[in-house]
């Protein structure tokens, strides 16, 4: 009888002290064969954008990125490239600025419009007003890239490319890489990086 | 003949008219020393403001296992909250500097703008922190080996002493926030 109690209180702690340190983690938004969540936000046109009012995409490149961010900004173009190549191929870019602005007045709505308008963004270019698509989305950083299946079911987290600063000298194309693999049906290869960027300005994160 | 020379160098102690090739090259040779001594003093000091590592090189800097308290704050000239909380890491650096405590800047600048931002950067803010430029050109080969738990967003810091360690992604307002994890790893 002992044994079985002992057993059983063993259990218990394993259990309590696993969930424990388990469950930050989860909170972190999502990974790699999570389905993402639709959203519905201002676009620099003044209409309201959700994945499933954009036709006949079978895929979506959801970067979060904003203007003020000097890392964000070098990867402007080739965004825009992105974007031209891919987006007859169904796979359209879908950019959210995820910034506070009352914290980053550059990255005001107003700010984002004009910005939109000098480099003739072809992509819808989405303000995440309160702040709540890219905590579910896990991100942390702009720019930072979910490539999403038509099902809304991500396939590739992380970084544009392995060069930010000079694009003449991208070695490894990991989005392009992930895309033409879901593109064939084929599974990512490397389905996360990483790369440096500029935190997401709020006023949460900000220590008291 | 020789009593006139022998007065004009009592005249001229160092004259050069007896032994005009080799003085003159004495001369020069001094010259030279001077100016090579200049030049590695510049250099050296340039070495000491930034000192740039691969990944490889770095490495070692964060596992240091003695009873030193490291924060090594990851960091770039371009990035705006980084450059807001340095003046934190720079009191934390002055105030601890005779104990061990030891703050490392570390700049993911790219290595093209280390003459152009980084150093300019460093000499006109008079940092006094140790500075280092990480030289690589892909996160996505470093951020993990750093800290598995990074995203990759900066500023980003780590605090270690021997085995224990903090890592923090944000940024911080006040010098207090950084002394209080300090101190918390100076008792460990």
């Amino acid at each position: 009888m002992k044994k079985i109690l002992s057993i059983c209180l063993s259990l218990a702690v394993i259990f309590a002290v696993t969930t424990a340190f388990n469950s930050p983690e989860k909170t972190n938004g999502l990974g790699i064969g999570d389905k993402a969540s639709d959203f519905s936000l201002k676009n620099v046109d003044g209409k309201m954008v959700s994945l499933a009012s954009i036709k006949d995409a079978k895929g979506y490149i959801v970067v979060f990125t904003c203007n003020h961010c000097p890392w964000a900004v070098k990867y402007e173009d080739r965004i825009i490239k992105l974007h031209n190549k891919y987006a007859p191929m169904g796979y359209p870019v879908v950019a959210i600025n995820p910034n506070d602005p009352e914290v980053q007045p550059e990255d005001s709505f107003d700010k984002m419009v004009s910005r939109a308008k000098d480099k003739k963004f072809p992509f819808v270019y989405l303000l995440d007003e309160g702040q709540k698509v890219y905590p579910d989305y896990g991100a942390t950083k702009t720019p930072h890239v979910f490539l999403l299946d038509k099902n809304l079911v991500v396939q590739y987290i992380g970084a544009i490319d392995d060069s930010a600063d000079d694009a003449s000298s991208v070695e490894t194309p990991y989005l392009e890489n992930a895309i033409g693999a879901v593109m064939k049906g084929q599974p990512v290869e490397m389905a996360e990086t990483k790369a440096i960027g500029c935190s997401i300005k709020t006023k949460k994160a900000k220590k008291s | 003949m020789e009593s006139r020379n022998f007065d004009l160098r009592k005249q001229y102690p160092f004259s050069i008219v007896r032994k005009p090739m080799i003085l003159s090259a004495f001369r020069l040779s001094f010259i030279l020393c001077a100016v090579m001594t200049f030049f590695i003093i510049g250099t050296s000091h340039a070495q000491k403001a930034v000192e740039v590592m691969t990944l490889e090189e770095f490495q070692p800097v964060l596992q240091q296992d003695n009873d030193t308290v490291y924060i090594v704050n990851f960091w770039a000239t371009w990035c705006k909250p980084c450059v807001a909380e340095m003046p934190y890491f720079e009191q934390l650096h002055a105030k601890y500097k005779d104990q061990k405590v030891r703050v490392i800047l570390v700049s993911l600048d790219v290595f093209r703008q280390l003459e152009t931002k980084l150093i300019p950067f460093v000499e006109k803010n008079k940092i006094q922190s140790r500075v280092l430029m990480l030289n690589e050109k892909d996160p996505n080969k470093y951020i993990d080996k750093i800290e598995p738990s990074w995203s990759g967003a900066i500023p980003a810091t780590i605090f270690y002493k021997g085995k224990k360690r903090e890592f923090v992604e944000d940024h911080f307002e006040d010098l207090a926030s950084l002394e209080t994890i300090v101190l918390q790893l100076t008792k460990s």
